[in-house]
């Protein structure tokens, strides 16, 4: 699912993607070391890595959108 | 969970939001076309949920949101060395507030020099559900959100989902 088209669907899927479960469920165990891509701040638009924001201690990351 | 970012600033916990894909499109919020339509849909969702906390928006192919398991609304707890300690497959305050508290404990451990060794639990969790809530929001996203949420419904009823994994609980939206 590279294509930004097949990410960003248009039409909510019932079939959900057999891949994306098995990244959760089987990659990503407490242990495991988090991503850590470049993202976008909202409020200042600079590019940052998520490792700035995780160094100071616990970090909740809540991953979501509006819909 | 903004209220979880008040709560526990004072013990260091840092709270963020990463903004993704619309789980749910509709002709009010459609899918993202391009990248300032993701933006403008990240300042929406601050306002309309009040979200306080950071926002980092991933960028229009996903690329944060499929490392971390591409889930609609997964929190994780990452520590200072950037491992995850928690992952959830949807989000509830509760179980995060359960979470935060146990793992704050063992950073209190530690500093009263208790020797530790990691080991791997899990848990099923339960969270509080309202499926016409969640469909009153839907309608926020417009009526395609609502029609396609059913029909998404009446498939996963005959089974007609998940390509095969086995799943504990089908979402209950």
């Amino acid at each position: 699912m590279s294509d930004a088209s097949e990410y960003n669907y248009a039409t909510f899927p019932s079939d959900d993607d057999p891949e994306l479960f098995a990244v959760f469920f089987e990659h990503l165990k407490p242990g495991e070391r988090a991503p850590d891509p470049d993202l976008v701040d909202l409020d200042s638009g600079e590019t940052v890595r998520l490792s700035e924001f995780t160094r100071q201690g616990l970090s909740v990351i809540e991953l979501g959108s509006l819909t | 969970m903004d209220a979880i970012q008040q709560d526990y600033a004072e013990q260091s916990v840092q709270s963020i939001f990463i903004y993704v894909r619309e789980a749910h499109p509709g002709e009010h919020y459609p899918y993202h076309d391009c990248f300032d339509r993701k933006l403008a849909h990240a300042r929406e969702f601050r306002r309309v949920f009040g979200c306080s906390r950071p926002i980092l928006v991933d960028d229009l192919d996903g690329t944060a949101h499929r490392a971390f398991g591409g889930l609609p609304n997964m929190t994780y707890i990452v520590n200072a060395a950037h491992s995850v300690v928690f992952r959830s497959d949807w989000t509830d305050a509760p179980t995060v507030r359960f979470a935060l508290d146990y793992l704050l404990d063992v950073g209190r451990r530690r500093r009263d020099k208790e020797r530790l060794a990691p080991f791997y639990a899990e848990i099923l969790g339960y969270r509080s559900s309202d499926p016409s809530a969640f469909d009153t929001a839907l309608e926020r996203n417009g009526p395609k959100a609502i029609t396609e949420m059913r029909a998404a419904r009446q498939l996963w009823s005959q089974g007609k989902h998940l390509g095969g994994v086995r799943r504990k609980g089908a979402p209950d939206q």
